[in-house]
């Protein structure tokens, strides 16, 4: 199991060519035989008559890096997995792009399918990430996760 | 006594982070300071974080201690 201290964090949006690449490494690991993916997009979300067009996304990186290894642990312990990977970006994050990648596996498919809900659902609690969204004319108001 | 603000707080504060010279009490009296300083905190939703772990209830405080003021979270 890959159990040690990863670095969720990236600056800016996580690409096609990062997830797929993501998913190509996984070919040597034959024991694995399902695979689950959540991808978080930005939204262009209309607020008050004005489209969102990024979200700036700042975190207490110190605090959120703690917790994600805490939410990491705690989601091996819960779910028969043989690997996860969480990546969240940092900084400006296109609408249209993708800002969360979450990808667990396992043997078989029931564990992953709890696995992702799981850890989205307590990303969104409990990982402390704030987002700015930027609107067009480049005014801005502060996402809440519901 | 550090203390760090993050999202919309620092946006309000003006600044990400400041060193409040030696106070000692508890969680709930440097609620009221940072209140006063900042009254527009008052009408605010936020979170108290002590040495990275959020703070539930009144709580005491150390010299060394760092302070997080937390907004809502808005990750994923």
């Amino acid at each position: 199991m890959t159990k040690k201290i990863k670095k969720v964090f990236q600056q800016g949006p996580i690409s096609a060519s990062f997830i797929a690449d993501s998913i190509a490494k996984h070919q040597s690991k034959t024991s694995i035989g399902a695979h689950s993916i959540f991808m978080g997009q930005v939204r262009a979300d209309e607020i008050n008559g004005k489209i969102v067009k990024a979200i700036d996304y700042t975190a207490y990186e110190e605090m959120a890096e703690k917790e994600f290894h805490v939410l990491r642990e705690e989601t091996f312990e819960k779910f028969n997995l043989s690997c996860m990977h969480i990546h969240h970006s940092l900084g400006r994050v296109m609408s249209g792009e993708i800002c969360l990648f979450v990808f667990v596996s396992s043997k078989h498919r029931k564990p992953v399918f709890g696995a992702i809900e799981y850890l989205v659902e307590e990303i969104k609690k409990r990982i402390a990430i704030f987002g700015k969204e930027i609107f067009e004319d480049e005014s801005h108001s502060w996402k809440i996760n519901n | 006594m550090k203390i760090k603000y993050f999202g919309k707080i620092a946006e309000l504060t003006g600044i990400s982070e400041e060193e409040i010279e030696v106070f000692i009490g508890d969680s709930k009296e440097l609620n009221t300071l940072l209140e006063e300083k900042y009254p527009s905190l008052k009408q605010m939703e936020y979170k108290m974080a002590i040495d990275e772990k959020i703070v539930n209830a009144t709580q005491k405080l150390e010299a060394h201690s760092t302070i997080a003021l937390l907004p809502p979270f808005a990750g994923g």
